[in-house]
């Protein structure tokens, strides 16, 4: 996780030596991170894997009781939103400031956008009774699980993309207001913003596509 | 006798030298702290209690298993008491214990910088172990656990009537806390590295730390995942394992023990790196193999993750799956084997010092190749039908584990204790508990091979009176085992007040952790440190001796030589 | 049988092989860790510091052949083991080509039930006869149990929802233990028994008089006191199962008649609390429905009807329990049709009345 500086520009924080060191490591911590994620996204997609070998037909039965309007309409505003961040990150390597806060709180649109339209989404799985466990009102136990899948792995995501939008957040704060203690930052939340778009790339064909 | 070797029990100089012990006082200076240094010292305080409870347990079991009825506690008692003592021992003391305490201070100690790359990042690691270990010890006392620190669907999920949702959440939670100790060390071993200290003169400790922080980051997070169903079955009655509702139980296994294989080499490699530390020390000679020994760190890592399957010989796996996994157990032995062979060829014609750390040393290789080779005889897939889920089984770990893992914590405490705290340990009291604890464990862990080849299956509270001779045999060895781990205890202790000053290298030994006074003061180094030499230079004249008597005595020899 | 053993009997074919390579193995560990063990104290001894006349020419530089042919001795060492046990892994899974007298076996917590293809049944005991090959189709009722018969060196785990086949052919006659060898919960060092293995004239006979030898299920421990030869403890005929009477550890709420009390020793004797609550966990998922209060109240069924639960319900439920399934329940609990006496199931039920409601 890339930890916001404490530090005055130019001046790396300890136990660093140079701004330079301390952005390298937490380009690496975030790399690494990255890669811890991706195990834990893949075992989520292993299990999904296995249950839909073993039950087939609630799986394309359940990918249809989801919108396929609503998750394209999601997949698109999150390229869109990587699209601003990867602006944003090039912004901030050219220290073009006004740039960066404007890309920021385009992404930040964007990304609360798809929240707001991932919980309609959800609003709507409430009223046809596919919440597992809490108002499920169909009688295939497998289409239950499909369904408990669907919400684990679209909430997980949800969860991370609420972390970045926080991130953009403070980070367009300090853009806005000049003070941009740490540009390494922006380039990390960028990375991260990026591999949680890619798992969306994933979910996306798996939840909403199967047939 | 005046010799240019600086004399290791000289006493420090000023008496008023800021140290990271000094450097602030009050509890809060300790608790809000984010100096690598003393957060590991509040982990060796939360690892040392959690091993006291898991201690306790283990005893209370054995003293069960002294007679073939289960009579001192209900089988239900007895049940939790074995779910609470692994689930303690594994994830609250045995994964974290070596790198979060000595590998928490001796890293940046070791590369040559001030502080782990993100030190507040550290003090949360250790909150969030801390939450996550409250939390188990809340649902152990609370009703406890009985499923076993396996938590096998469908028992845990549909059938078990204890705490295993609050368990649960403890572990899940304290997998993050193992995450980013992971991440916090690989940055750090990536970034922070002092001028001249390239991957090639990396002390093999830090290789080992390296090697764990990567199992610890790529395979945790499986876990979680895997904690995270197996509340959801529980919680909800989703059906994901449980058959009757549509689940796999088998699919648990798989997700399971792709994070507890792994695991074992979490916490066995940061103490196979200790080991080659202690080796070339005491025996004053450069180590044998160092990129061997380094590179088969990374091989058991890498390796490591392919065996998961090893567990699940005889569930109902494919004979195919079975063959497979178990051709990759014997490859993933041989670069352990590979380190024995280099510390032994380390000690050919070196000059070799018996004191508490190379007991230690010595007790661990022993212990390691026992164990190894019972692990070569459990992957062998006809014998694993037979001797799978007995004591066969338990003893094999307990040999890496108790005799291997916490053999090697103890000889690097000793090892680092000067540095740590700045005091010497009593020699006597340490070479008599190390001695010991070899002989209480062997005692107490021989004869469950024996009476696992018998058939004696494991986790039973009551079992068939032919095995009793050989419980009470283990339950003595463990009586003596138990005296013998509270003696450390007592003296590490008593030194801290009482034990002379150690200086700031009282073993002579090579590592920039030893160029700094003792304890170290709260930024590492007083200056920057710059490495100059390969690891481990002690053929060098000046590191020959280990103290002024010795060189006393040695004097006089030659003296009394030249003049036949 | 307590006589001090340092190595257990081989009853089945498959054992000898199995001793032969551990045994092997054990003599290979013991060459390495002698090895080992020599390696360090000689070194200790003869490189220890106060040995000043040691030669200590120091070698500094690595010798990448020594450790490269050290890796491949212990690969062609490591293959060499790989393949024996590999190679007799197989032959134990494998199907056996000719005929196979079958059994079925079924896992529940804490009893094994085996039924033999004369209908007779036993319970935590299997008679078979020497020389052939028998093949075990194995299931369990609710969690992963393991059949484990260490003198044959087989084990298998037995998983709920799917059948799993294990074969093998007892050698010598005689009684040998049959454990659990995978955690199943409380009673799991309760659950296992005998396996009788009898000449084929006599397991003839057995079979013929409706399985009389019968194994001793007594309480914990005691249940491994073998029982005399010529007293069989419990009488098992065919389609006949005894209850276990090892006691489980859960406290029945309080019984108020005589007849509730015997209710509650029996429902805990058939063990009906390892899936039905009845104390106030409810909170927890359980196998079956809790309970506690159940007696007299409307219960809502699968069909989506509603029942009250009186005295007729709770009897069908019992003796027939599929025939009204409670809501969100699966139809998993077995019939105890032909278990209980109708004195005994008057008192399961006025048990169950006693618990409130």
């Amino acid at each position: 996780m890339p930890e916001l500086a404490t530090t005055l520009p130019g001046r790396p924080a300890p136990p660093f030596d140079s701004v330079g060191q301390q952005a390298s490591a937490r380009r690496l911590g975030m790399w690494v991170f990255l890669a811890s994620e991706t195990l834990l996204f893949g075992a989520f997609f292993l299990a999904y894997t296995v249950y839909r070998r073993l039950y087939p037909e609630a799986w394309a039965a359940g990918a249809q009781h989801d919108s396929l309007a609503i998750g394209t309409a999601l997949t698109g505003v999150l390229l869109l939103s990587s699209l601003t961040a990867a602006l944003a990150v090039a912004a901030s390597k050219a220290r073009a400031w006004r740039a960066v806060t404007g890309l920021i709180a385009a992404t930040v649109g964007l990304g609360v956008f798809f929240i707001g339209l991932k919980f309609y989404e959800y609003w709507l799985h409430w009223q046809d009774g596919f919440v597992p466990a809490l108002h499920f009102t169909h009688a295939d136990p497998h289409l239950d699980l499909f369904f408990v899948f669907y919400f684990l792995m679209t909430l997980l995501h949800a969860l991370h993309m609420s972390i970045g939008i926080g991130l953009w957040t403070l980070l367009g704060v300090q853009a806005h207001r000049r003070r941009l203690r740490d540009e390494a930052a922006v380039e990390t939340t960028g990375l991260y913003w990026h591999f949680v778009d890619l798992v969306w790339l994933f979910l996306y064909p798996l939840l909403y596509l199967v047939k | 006798m005046t010799t240019t070797a600086p004399s290791p029990f000289a006493p420090p100089p000023e008496a008023t030298r800021t140290t990271y012990l000094n450097a602030g006082t009050g509890l809060r200076s300790w608790l809000l702290t984010t100096d690598h240094k003393r957060i590991a010292v509040l982990y060796t305080l939360a690892i040392t209690a959690f091993f006291g409870l898991g201690g306790v347990m283990a005893f209370l079991m054995r003293l069960e298993l002294l007679t073939p009825p289960s009579d001192l506690f209900t089988i239900d008692t007895y049940n939790r008491l074995f779910s609470a003592h692994g689930i303690v021992m594994v994830w609250f003391f045995l994964i974290p214990s070596i790198p979060t305490t000595l590998g928490n201070f001796l890293l940046p100690l070791m590369i040559g910088t001030r502080d782990l790359a993100f030190p507040r990042l550290n003090l949360l690691s250790f909150y969030i172990f801390l939450v996550g270990g409250l939390f188990t010890l809340a649902a152990v006392s609370f009703g406890g656990i009985d499923t076993g620190w396996t938590f096998y669907t469908p028992y845990s999920t549909s059938f078990s009537q204890t705490r295993v949702f609050l368990v649960v959440m403890g572990i899940f939670v304290m997998g993050f806390s193992s995450i980013l100790t992971g991440l916090n060390f690989v940055v750090t071993t990536h970034t922070l590295r002092a001028p001249g200290m390239t991957w090639n003169r990396l002390p093999l400790f830090v290789w080992s730390l390296y090697a764990t922080s990567l199992i610890q980051i790529l395979a945790t997070p499986v876990l979680t995942l895997t904690l995270v169903l197996l509340g959801m079955e529980r919680w909800f009655g989703v059906g994901i394992f449980d058959p009757a509702l549509g689940g796999d139980p088998i699919l648990f296994e798989h997700l399971f023990w792709f994070y507890s294989h792994p695991a074992v080499y979490i916490m066995i490699l940061p103490g196979l790196g200790v080991i080659s530390e202690l080796i070339t020390c005491f025996s004053r000679k450069h180590i044998f193999g160092y990129n061997w020994i380094a590179g088969s760190s990374l091989a058991i890592a890498a390796f490591g993750f392919l065996v998961w399957g090893h567990h699940m010989f005889v569930s109902g796996q494919s004979v195919y799956a079975g063959l497979v996994f178990s051709v990759l157990s014997f490859v993933v032995a041989i670069p352990s084997a590979i380190k024995v062979f280099n510390w032994i060829a380390t000690l050919y014609m070196g000059r070799i010092y018996l004191r508490t750390p190379m007991l230690y040393a010595f007790a661990f290789i022993g212990l390691f190749v026992i164990g190894g080779m019972t692990g070569l005889i459990v992957a062998s897939l006809a014998v694993d039908v037979h001797v799978h889920d007995t004591y066969f089984v338990v003893a094999h770990f307990h040999y890496i584990m108790v005799g291997g893992m916490l053999t090697a914590y103890l000889g690097g405490l000793h090892f680092w204790w000067p540095k740590i705290t700045g005091k010497l340990y009593p020699e006597g009291w340490g070479i008599a508990a190390a001695i010991l604890i070899f002989v209480g464990f062997n005692l107490t862990f021989l004869p469950q091979f024996i009476m696992g080849y018998l058939g004696m299956p494991r986790r039973y509270g009551a079992y068939a009176p032919e095995f009793q001779v050989y419980h009470v045999l283990s339950t003595a060895g463990s009586t003596v085992l138990g005296v013998a781990y509270l003696l450390p205890l007592g003296y590490l202790l008593w030194s801290l007040k009482y034990g002379p000053d150690a200086g700031p290298n009282p073993w002579n030994a090579t590592g920039l952790e030893w160029t700094t006074p003792s304890p170290p003061p709260p930024d590492n180094f007083d200056e920057a440190p710059v490495v100059r030499d390969m690891p481990y230079a002690y053929h060098l004249e000046h590191r020959q001796f280990m103290d002024p008597d010795e060189a006393g005595a040695l004097a006089a020899k030659k003296a009394s030589r030249s003049e036949d | 049988m307590n006589t001090l053993r340092f190595f257990p009997q081989g009853a089945s074919a498959e054992a000898g092989h199995v001793d032969v390579l551990f045994l092997a193995l054990v003599a290979v560990s013991l060459a390495f860790i002698g090895a080992v063990f020599g390696g360090i104290v000689y070194f200790a001894v003869k490189y220890r510091h106060t040995n000043l006349g040691a030669e200590r020419k120091h070698i500094f530089e690595d010798r990448w052949q020594l450790e490269v042919g050290l890796i491949g001795a212990l690969l062609v060492l490591s293959l060499g083991a790989f393949t024996w046990a590999g190679v007799l892994y197989i032959d134990i899974e494998t199907p056996p080509t000719g005929p196979t007298l079958d059994v079925q076996g079924v896992a529940k917590q804490w009893v094994w039930t085996f039924e033999h293809a004369t209908g007779a049944r036993e319970i935590n005991a299997l008679h078979v006869p020497v020389g052939q090959r028998v093949r075990l189709v194995l299931t369990s009722e609710d969690v992963i149990h393991s059949f484990y018969v260490p003198a044959f060196r087989l084990k298998q785990d037995v998983l709920p929802g799917r059948e799993t086949n294990v074969w093998f052919e007892a050698t010598v006659p005689g009684r040998y233990h049959l454990f659990c060898a995978e955690y199943c919960g409380t009673d799991h060092s309760a659950m296992g028994g005998w396996v009788d293995v009898m000449e084929p004239g006599d397991y003839a006979r057995w079979l013929a008089v409706g399985a009389t030898g019968g194994s001793d299920v007594g309480a914990l421990g005691g249940r491994y006191d073998q029982p005399t030869p010529d007293a069989p403890a419990v009488a098992l005929g065919p389609g006949r199962r005894e209850a276990p009477a090892g006691a489980p550890r859960t406290e029945p709420l309080v019984a108020e008649d005589a007849s509730a009390a015997r209710g509650a020793a029996l429902f805990a004797s058939l063990n009906c609390a390892s899936c039905h609550r009845t104390d106030s966990l409810a909170l927890y998922p359980a196998r079956g429905p809790a309970l506690v209060g159940v007696y007299g109240r409307p219960v809502r069924l699968q069909n989506g009807r509603t029942v009250l639960a009186d005295e007729p319900y709770l009897r069908e439920s019992i003796l027939n329990p599929r025939a009204r399934i409670v809501q969100g329940y699966p139809p998993i609990m077995p019939s105890y049709r032909d278990v209980l006496s109708d004195d005994e199931l008057s008192a399961l039920v006025a048990y169950l009345q006693s618990l409130g409601g």
